[in-house]
């Protein structure tokens, strides 16, 4: 059987991991260790790291160094392959400092959560990315420049929020889309991704999730009352959610060319 | 998970980043259902949709010399009970549950006498300072295996029984005597002490 998460919702109930981990935990539920090694150390079919984790954390496995070894070293060749894509030498002074520090501290973590009760490291079965995105960018802070050379404290608004103003009209979807739809080789170069997420996250809270919410797909108005849109969600008019667009996507600009030209 | 509309913050914001594809239609579905924590879910959402995706890198074929590196630092920081741990379950002393007719009778078989067999089986001889030979006859006498009589004899000191230490004032349970002290200090004839000084390491 597969090891449900101690944690649970106020009910009682166990949260679940996403469904695809679910179904891929209990595929290999009930494997000899021998093939369950096989299987997971496998390069052309890999399994995503959530299944790795729970291999790695759940000591009532009972796998021993024999089996454990493998999956470990599957796991972290991995995570080294990553952190090198996302914490390159090319952008980032230090990065082999910052990759060896994220990786020591997930390889720790783990081990502390094998001899706990606690469960800590739950989330790291149910999303990987985000569990790994946000430790990154915590190490990455601690390591980043200082804040003062921030291009976003010398920037003014180039205009007022305002639900009358002309002016905003549909520029800011024109910027808009420069942004949200990229061209793909650069939305998939995570350096530039990692950086625009960094700059999002620098940008005041309205304009933030202005840009996120624009960013996922969703619309700015719509005809169709039983449809959301940003502007129905963040409880304000589509002129000053275009508002905020206009001054986020400039503020956008300003930061990631300011990077780019250091 | 079958959470109801008032289930909690924590609960609901961890069914959305649980959900397999939480794009903006899945959000405008939570924010219907949990208005009340409209702010927090659309700050989940933005976070989501630009964390990384680390499962796209591709995984290497061969284990790194640093992946080897970094299970036996794992391996060192689990504990002695853990499954995968390096660092075997230290065994019984298989000195210590001998009857007193097989204790005189392993004596001598091993040509020592009780005291110094007596001070092997309460751990108050450094182990490094044993010759291996002698405690490879020892384990084979024991049936145990000699990696498990070390372990075993590496524990500290039995304080409570038997004779030791007569010239230095009392005993403490961190002293260790060396072999050769052993040797020298447990009466054993000058032929036993030859004996056991030959099957010293080079």
């Amino acid at each position: 059987m597969v090891i449900p998460l101690k944690k649970t919702t106020q009910e009682g109930e166990s949260y679940h991991r996403r469904t695809e981990i679910e179904q891929a935990l209990s595929a290999l539920d009930g494997l000899a260790p021998d093939q369950l090694v096989e299987r997971l150390t496998c390069t052309q079919q890999a399994v995503p790291f959530e299944v790795l984790v729970y291999f790695l954390r759940h000591t009532e496995l009972e796998l021993g160094s024999e089996h454990l070894g493998p999956i470990f070293c599957t796991f972290y060749g991995r995570l080294e392959a990553a952190l090198r894509k996302v914490v390159s030498d090319a952008w980032i002074d230090l990065a082999v400092t910052i990759r060896e520090e994220l990786s020591e501290r997930i390889v720790e973590m783990i081990a502390k959560d094998r001899d706990s009760q606690e469960e800590k490291m739950y989330y790291w079965e149910v999303n990987f990315n985000h569990a790994l995105s946000n430790l990154c960018t915590d190490v990455l802070r601690k390591h980043g420049p200082a804040r003062e050379t921030d291009p976003l404290i010398n920037t003014r608004p180039l205009t007022e929020e305002s639900d009358s103003g002309e002016e905003v009209s549909h520029e800011a979807d024109i910027a808009a889309a420069e942004f949200i739809n990229p061209n793909p080789s650069k939305i998939d170069d995570v350096a530039f991704r990692l950086r625009l997420m960094d700059a999002i996250n620098e940008l005041p809270e309205d304009e933030r999730r202005a840009v996120g919410l624009r960013w996922q797909g969703m619309p700015i108005e719509s005809q169709d009352p039983e449809v959301e849109t940003i502007a129905k969600v963040l409880e304000c008019t589509e002129r000053t959610v275009r508002n905020r667009l206009k001054r986020a996507i400039e503020k956008l600009r300003v930061m990631l060319q300011a990077e780019e030209l250091q | 998970m079958n959470t109801t509309p008032q289930a909690s913050k924590d609960d609901v914001l961890h069914m959305f980043s649980a959900e397999s594809n939480p794009n903006a239609d899945t959000l405008a579905r939570y924010l219907r259902r949990y208005p009340q924590y409209r702010e927090a879910l659309i700050d989940l959402s933005i976070e989501l949709f630009t964390a990384l995706k680390f499962d796209e890198v591709p995984a290497e074929k061969v284990p790194s010399d640093k992946s080897k590196q970094a299970w036996s630092k794992f391996q060192s920081l689990l504990s002695p009970t853990d499954p995968a741990s390096t660092t075997p379950l230290p065994m019984d002393n298989p000195l210590s549950n001998l009857s007193d007719e097989r204790f005189r009778e392993l004596a001598s078989e091993l040509n020592v006498n009780r005291l110094f067999l007596s001070r092997l089986r309460d751990c108050s001889i450094q182990v490094a300072t044993i010759p291996q030979r002698f405690l490879s006859i020892v384990a084979q006498e024991l049936t145990v295996s000699v990696e498990g009589l070390t372990s075993a004899l590496e524990a500290p000191p039995v304080v409570a029984s038997g004779l030791r230490h007569k010239a230095s004032g009392k005993p403490g349970a961190g002293d260790k005597i060396t072999f050769e002290e052993a040797l020298t200090g447990s009466a054993l004839s000058e032929a036993q002490q030859a004996a056991l000084r030959e099957m010293k390491d080079e």
